[in-house]
């Protein structure tokens, strides 16, 4: 890693070297020259205009990208009080736009591709960044992916000053941080860091800024592109940043001592260091009583088990240890297995094979159609396949249990490396039986034990083991009895409660 | 960089080459649900099986087929079954049938290839048959219903109302082996078209050496402190013509609240003597005369059914002492309670002479829901 | 992780740290009682308590043998820890050479590095040959061997801090094995017990020898000590916790066995755990021995690991200048290729025979010697870190 790391560095220099190594064109005092500059910069492309004014007597022009900048606002703001001005402080005519005076060229074609428009005027060596950007915003939805029941029905949004003002709202304390990166070589993507500055953890902080900087991709489209970038374990099947569109859950997790990062252009916010666990909590959890939320959340750690273990494990009892079945099950089950022509490996990677295609069939296909193959996958495939003999009616119900129960995990990304788990799962299955699915698990939590996310045990609080922190694992307790945040990203300080129920202990 | 690939091509091969070395598919197998042995007259082990199959489709009926072979062992016999049916396989076998000339001989060695075999069930139940154990396995049906099925129903049912204790495959290996202790084994029979409890068939050591009948082997089970769920007699109390119902009295215990207390005293001369002591509540389920209103009277039944059933315990125990079968386990307690006294003892020869003090005491303490 | 970095750094123990300090676990005293507890819990209640039983001599008093072997392991260990505890920041490899010299040190390093992949071979060719009889006979013995191996390789290349939160997770699997223990006693019979020592003490004493063999594991303190933060008399606290649990654990599950199967029955069992579990139907699973054995082989996984492990270190050390990564895959492919070599039961028991043998020179003999030579030489090790 450390290797690899200088390496990059002798290429390219440090990251901030970098930049400021791209040469510096001073502005020069004639109009056209500027002009000029500025058209090659950008290959005499088609969409920017460019408009002559006069000012203080003097020829100027004012250049801007159509298709970044804000028509009317340009027209009210800025060409308007200077046609009617004609001379005197810009500051002073232009109130409602944000100026800012500029000599280096490339800063100002820099500003120019960001939305901004730029006025030169004639023998002036200095040009003036008018912010002119236009926004087109989408409305503030609730992710469709993370829905709740109870609770906060917003979402964030592709615009990162939108997201950050849905975070900022919720946390409106003087010691919310937020820094930003600029990332990417060509195309540059605006990242933002956000974290509680006297909760987060120093060296956390440190490592996140660090792996950020490191990016020397071209650009950075998606999280996706982020979180790979930033990975521990980037070969592990486990998602190692918590992916989230809710800001309540980022709230949530910022307020534990974690690090959001939030990317211009999607509606993601990437949080760590987190463990397994954090994937399997939801708002939802908090919402609800708390009997109900610890209910709920056993289940679904239940399901964790059930989904990558369920066909393995039938897989196993049917093709080696029929011996463990009760007799009133076994022959019930064996009486539907009689017709199958396949082994149960083959039998079992079938179905999975057709629940996997309608399942990605499903997600493509606009929601009209999307009902057409439930019915195609429900009734025809389930009904036809077993009248056929091809699949056990037992084989199908595992199946359709293990699908609901992937589906129960609260994030995209987790569910779908646990169904991925099942191959192998289920290969072993049938080579070693249960010794196999035993072989297995012991790997995958050898791994889960190796990984960490950003120098947090994955496993925690299981292993290392922290019995404080179970409270809020397995089960969720009450909220006044979770004084502390939970100790794996280290927070700098563990308080989150102390006596909100002192009221009760006051009561005779 | 070599190592690690050597590492994947290891785990590689595992998987992938060979594979499924130990698959043995349910779908393939030949469940046996019954078998039986018998002894043939030249000393042969006669194995009758009892193969359940289910028809395939979408409402699975179920299916019996039953096979006989003969073999010099029970492997043997076994393995000409093995020439017939494809893929037989033992391991949710239910219940095992002794026909009653091979439980004479040594059971333990009919027994031994279960006991080997770390896929048979040991929770099967066991029954010794009065007669063939072939010609029971061979009517397939015992009124509409399977006859591995019927036989299961048969022996709980027995189990649960205190005919037989509750043996298993597994239960009577430690009784087989243990020097001071003996088994009893449910004994059935085939009268006609049907099977019935014929009582309880006693053994000692690895053979069987006597039968109860099932009004007997219910008073066993009390005497051995492991009764079923309920126990019922049937008595006469009242002096008259024993063909009046209303001269019987039925009642029935509750399994739970029977008491035993069993003390084994040893004399200074070396005798064994028992103290076994029955508390039995119970209630009345039948009365025709019905005063149990009165205190007197049902005093009386007390007495009166007390001395019945100490009297026909008193009976039991001299079958047992006959047939040399310590059921009650007083050798045990000997060796573990008395060394001394046990090493002198040669138990076969010297369990006749202990003597017993059985007293059952009944009393009644309820009456369903008439007085 | 200051105190186990600097540690390790002397011992030569090599920790390409990714991990950043602050995700470090200070709670060390829990883990290494884990530690311990797991190590020489998972060698077995499988095949262990067999070999109590199976002994003629204890008869019905096999349970107080294992009450006596542990005493006898508790004392080993009482005199292990005096070593240790005079060279606090080495494991039995520096050990040797601080006393010794350079020369016979790393003869000695290498003897033990040969005794502990030993052990790991014959835990391994045992374990192998459960599973095989129990449930799956035809299988291959290279295959399951490889599986183990595969799982060592993984974890191994590791540091020990991964190695010890493994056998945290496993230690959770133990009550599962209590309570499926605790099925037994719908059918047992106490009178069994009794006489108490029926087959008079010597004899029990007899058995207890062999039943301080089966109890494998605790010998890892001769590599682990120094790896485990804390006071050296806290260190003695933990591990001697973790011998009584698991003498009390295997005391229990013999005596189960022996009320369960009578002391003549026992006698031609050789697994009676497995035995009596086959016997049980827990919930609509009818045969509980296969979901135990399924249970167990993560376990006895967990102890073959610790052996290649602590092999691994000691190549590294000798080999490869301190790092056992390198030194791992050699070290599971020795211990495979001893699990190999016996061909039939008898053999294995000969190994076994070897090794316990073995077992009672490296830790019960050379400890003592180079503890006394110690003592007379008046070697000490550095401070602790």
């Amino acid at each position: 890693m450390y290797r690899k790391r200088k390496r990059i560095q002798s290429r390219y220099g440090k990251k901030e070297s970098h930049s400021s190594k791209q040469k510096e064109v001073e502005s020069a005092s004639s109009l056209a020259e500027n002009v000029d500059y500025i058209k090659e910069s950008l290959f005499q492309s088609a969409d920017l205009k460019k408009r002559s004014v006069h000012f203080d007597g003097r020829e100027g022009m004012l250049l801007y990208i159509e298709s970044l900048t804000d028509d009317k606002r340009l027209w009210k703001e800025v060409l308007q009080p200077i046609t009617r001005h004609r001379e005197g402080e810009l500051e002073e005519i232009l109130p409602a736009v944000d100026i800012k005076p500029e000599r280096d060229l490339t800063k100002g074609v820099d500003a120019l591709v960001d939305g901004n428009s730029l006025l030169f005027l004639e023998e002036s060596r200095e040009f003036f960044i008018l912010g002119t950007g236009a926004a087109y915003k989408r409305d503030i939805k609730e992710p469709e992916n993370e829905s709740v029941v109870r609770g906060a029905h917003d979402g964030f949004v592709e615009q990162l000053t939108i997201n950050l003002y849905s975070i900022r709202k919720r946390i409106n304390s003087p010691r919310l941080k937020v820094r930003f990166f600029e990332i990417g070589r060509i195309a540059k993507t605006k990242v933002a860091m956000v974290y509680m500055e006297d909760l987060a953890n120093p060296d956390l902080i440190k490592a996140v800024e660090e792996r950020v900087n490191t990016i020397t991709a071209d650009t950075l489209t998606s999280a996706g592109f982020l979180q790979e970038f930033t990975e521990d374990a980037p070969l592990s099947p486990f998602p190692q940043h918590l992916n989230t569109e809710r800001p309540d859950r980022t709230v949530a997790h910022v307020m534990e001592g974690r690090v959001a990062l939030l990317l211009e252009g999607d509606p993601t916010a990437l949080i760590a260091p987190v463990t397994l666990f954090a994937f399997y909590q939801t708002p939802d959890d908090y919402h609800s009583r708390w009997i109900v939320g610890s209910f709920v959340r056993a289940i679904r750690l239940m399901s964790f088990l059930i989904a990558f273990q369920l066909p393995a494990f039938y897989i196993a009892t049917i093709a080696f240890h029929a011996a463990i079945l009760p007799i009133d099950l076994i022959f019930s089950i064996k009486g539907s297995l009689e017709q199958v022509p396949f082994p149960p490996l083959i039998e079992a990677l079938l179905m999975e094979l057709i629940f996997e295609l309608l399942r990605e069939a499903g997600i493509r296909l606009p929601s009209r159609v999307g009902q057409t193959i439930g019915i195609v996958g429900g009734l025809v495939i389930g009904d036809a396949i077993v009248k056929a003999g091809l699949v056990s009616y037992t084989m199908i119900i595992v199946v359709a249990m293990t699908a609901i129960a992937s589906f129960l995990v609260p994030s995209n990304e987790m569910s779908a490396s646990i169904r991925i788990l099942r191959f192998p799962m289920m290969i072993a299955a049938a080579t070693f039986g249960y010794i196999g699915i035993s072989f297995v698990l012991m790997i995958i939590f050898i791994h889960l034990i190796k990984i960490h996310s950003f120098g947090t045990p994955y496993l925690a609080p299981v292993a290392p083991l922290r019995i404080r922190d179970m409270k809020d694992t397995f089960l969720r307790f009450p909220i006044w009895i979770l004084r502390n945040r939970p100790h794996d990203p280290h927070p700098k300080r563990m308080e989150q409660e102390s006596i909100s129920r002192e009221w009760n202990r006051r009561d005779p | 960089m070599l190592r690690k690939w050597v590492c994947w091509l290891m785990i590689a091969s595992v998987f992938l080459l060979p594979g499924c070395w130990d698959q043995d598919l349910l779908k393939d197998a030949r469940l046996v649900y019954a078998k039986g042995y018998d002894r043939s007259p030249d000393g042969k082990v006669i194995q009758t099986l009892v193969i359940r199959r289910v028809t395939p489709g979408e409402e699975p009926k179920p299916l019996n087929t039953v096979h006989s072979a003969v073999g010099s062992t029970v492997r043997d016999a076994s393995e000409s079954n093995l020439l017939k049916i494809d893929n037989l396989r033992f391991y949710k076998f239910q219940v095992e049938l002794l026909g009653e000339s091979l439980a004479k001989k040594d059971l333990f060695s009919y027994m031994d290839v279960i006991y080997r075999d770390p896929e048979a069930p040991l929770t099967a139940k066991f029954a010794v048959v009065d007669g063939k154990a072939s010609d029971i396995l061979q009517q397939k049906k015992v009124s509409e219903k399977l006859i591995g099925e019927y036989l299961v129903k048969l022996i709980e049912s027995g189990e649960e109302q205190s005919t037989f204790p509750q043996e298993t495959v597994q239960s009577i290996r430690p009784k087989m082996l243990d020097p001071g202790r003996d088994f009893v084994l449910p004994d059935i029979k085939q009268k006609g078209k049907e099977v019935v409890i014929k009582g309880a068939a006693m053994f000692h050591g690895h053979r069987m050496t006597g039968t109860l009948d099932p009004d007997q082997s219910i008073l066993f089970t009390l005497l051995s402190g492991e009764p079923g769920k309920s126990a019922r007699f049937s008595k006469k109390v009242n002096p008259g013509k024993v063909t009046n119902p209303s001269n019987y009295i039925t009642v029935s215990a509750d399994g739970r609240k029977v008491k035993r207390k069993m003390k084994v005293n040893v004399r200074r001369n070396g005798e064994v003597e028992v103290d076994l002591e029955v508390n039995l509540p119970v209630t009345v389920m039948e009365y025709a005369q019905d005063r149990l209103d009165e205190e007197k009277q049902v005093k009386r039944l007390n007495k009166t059914l007390s001395k019945i059933l100490t009297e026909e315990a008193d009976e039991v125990i001299g079958k047992m002492k006959k047939a040399r079968c310590d059921g009650l386990g007083v050798g045990r307690q000997l060796i573990a309670y008395h060394p001394e006294v046990w090493k002198e003892k040669k138990w076969s020869r010297d369990y006749p002479k202990v003597r017993f003090h059985p007293k059952v005491k009944v009393e009644i303490v309820g009456s369903g829901i008439l007085n | 992780m200051n105190a186990i970095h600097t540690c390790s750094q002397e011992t030569g123990i090599y920790y390409k740290g990714m991990e950043v300090p602050w995700s470090v676990n200070r709670a060390e005293l829990p883990r290494d009682n884990s530690l311990f507890s797991s190590c020489r819990h998972s060698s077995g209640p499988v095949s262990s308590p067999s070999l109590t039983m199976s002994n003629p001599w204890a008869k019905g008093g096999g349970w107080i043998s294992v009450l006596i072997s542990g005493l006898a392991v508790q004392i080993t260990i009482l005199l292990l820890w005096m070593l240790l505890r005079r060279f606090p920041s080495s494991t039995i490899y520096d050990i040797g050479s601080l006393i010794t010299g350079r020369f016979l040190g790393k003869v000695l390093a290498l003897a033990y590095v040969g005794y502990f992949l030993m052990v790991g071979g014959t835990v391994l060719v045992r374990a192998a040959g459960i599973i095989n009889k129990w449930i799956l006979p035809q299988t291959p013995r290279w295959a399951l061997v490889s599986l183990v191996a595969a799982a060592a390789i993984y974890l191994g290349r590791g540091n020990l801090r991964t190695v010890a939160r493994y056998y945290v997770l496993i230690s959770f699997l133990i009550p599962f094995f209590g309570l499926l223990i605790l099925y037994g006693y719908s059918d047992v019979d106490f009178s069994y017990i009794f006489p108490i020592g029926e087959a008079g003490w010597a004899n029990i004493a007899k058995g207890a020898t062999e039943t301080v063999t089966a109890m494998y594991g605790f010998e890892l303190l001769l590599f682990v000590y120094p790896f485990v933060e804390g006071k050296s008399g806290g260190k003695l606290k933990a591990v001697s916790l973790a011998v009584w649990f698991v003498t009390l654990f295997y005391t229990f599950v013999t005596l189960t066995g022996l009320i369960f199967f009578s002391p003549e029955g026992i006698q031609y069992i050789p697994e009676p755990v497995l035995y009596m579990l086959m016997t049980f139907q827990v919930g609509v699973v009818d045969r509980a021995d296969q979901i135990f054995l399924s249970i167990w082989f993560p376990n006895v996984t967990a102890s073959i690991i610790s052996y290649i492990y602590a092999g691994a270190n000691g190549l590294g050390y000798l080999f490869h200048r301190g790092n056992h990564k390198k030194a791992i895959f050699y070290a599971a492919l020795i211990c495979l290729v001893i699990s190999l070599i016996p061909q039939t039961p008898a053999h294995v028991d000969r190994l076994s025979k070897i090794v316990d043998q073995l077992t009672f020179v490296f830790i019960g003999g050379l400890p003592v010697l180079l503890l006394l030579l110690a003592v007379l030489l008046r070697k000490k090790g550095g401070k602790a870190c």
